[in-house]
C-alpha cells in the first residue's frame, strides 16, 4: 500500500491505494494531477527525518508522498 | 531601523510601513486563534505535531524539544536555517555560529496548523529553497521575537 497525504486545515488527509489496483492508482494520479495543479508541491517523503524527493509527476510506487499547499510570504 | 529627529513631526513612510506589517500580522493572528483549528485541542494539531515528529530526525527532534526550535540545510546553498516553533516569521537565516542572519516569514496558503506550516518550511528549504527564498519576505535580525541563539 502506498499513500498520499495532503496537508489541510484537518492536519492532514490520508489517502491510501494499492499497487496492485489500477483502478485506485488512477484515482491515486487524477488526485495527485489536480493538486499540483492548483499549486501544490509533490514530496516523496525521505525516511529518519532525511530530505526527501520532489516529484514533478505522479510515480505509483513512491510509497508516502506529501502534497503541501502553495507557499506564501507572510 | 531608528526613526531619525526629523521624523518626530510627521510618521515617515518606513515607520508608516512596519506598522501596516505589523497590523497586518496581528490580524492574522487573530484570525488563526479565532479558528476552532487552532484551539489547541484540535485533532488538526495533533496530527500535524504528529506528522512533523515523524518527518524530523532525531537531532531535529531533540533539538525541538529541547530548544523549541529545529535547524535545516538549505538544499541549493547549503546555507543554515532555524526554524522556529510558530506560524509566521519564525524562520532564520543562521551563519555557521548559529548568529541570526535575516528572518524569513513564508507559509503554505490555507490555515493549516502549525506542525503542518513547520513541515512546510523545512521540505521547502531542503528541496526548493530558492523558489521558498523567492516568495518569502525577508526582515533584518532585530525584528526576530525569538531569543538570539549562538553556539558554543
Amino acid at each position: 500500500m502506498a499513500v498520499q497525504i495532503v496537508m489541510d486545515r484537518n492536519g492532514d488527509t490520508r489517502h491510501e491505494f494499492d499497487f496492485a489496483d489500477p483502478k485506485t492508482i488512477a484515482r491515486a494520479e487524477e488526485r495527485f494531477r489536480e493538486l499540483t495543479g492548483k499549486g501544490f508541491r509533490a514530496v516523496a517523503l525521505g525516511r529518519d527525518g532525511n530530505p526527501g524527493t520532489l516529484l514533478d509527476k505522479f510515480d505509483p510506487l513512491v510509497e508516502r508522498t506529501l502534497l503541501i499547499p502553495q507557499l506564501q510570504g507572510g | 531601523m531608528a526613526c531619525t529627529a526629523n521624523d518626530r513631526d510627521a510618521p515617515p513612510r518606513h515607520c508608516a510601513w512596519w506598522l501596516q506589517r505589523l497590523s497586518r500580522f496581528s490580524r492574522s493572528v487573530i484570525t488563526r486563534w479565532a479558528s476552532p483549528d487552532f484551539a489547541g485541542t484540535g485533532t488538526a494539531r495533533a496530527r500535524a505535531n504528529l506528522l512533523l515528529g515523524e518527518n524530523l530526525s532525531l537531532t531535529q527532534r531533540e533539538q525541538f524539544h529541547e530548544c523549541g526550535y529545529f535547524t535545516v540545510t538549505g538544499g541549493e546553498t547549503g546555507n543554515c536555517y532555524r526554524i522556529w516553533r510558530g506560524y509566521q516569521m519564525n524562520v532564520e537565516e543562521i551563519d555557521k555560529n548559529g548568529k541570526r542572519l535575516h528572518v524569513l516569514c513564508f507559509m503554505p496558503e490555507g490555515h493549516l496548523a502549525q506542525g503542518d506550516v513547520m513541515l512546510a518550511q523545512k521540505i521547502a528549504l531542503e528541496l526548493f529553497e530558492f523558489d521558498a527564498l523567492k516568495i518569502a519576505n525577508t526582515m533584518p535580525p532585530h525584528l526576530s521575537r525569538f531569543p538570539e541563539r549562538h553556539e558554543a
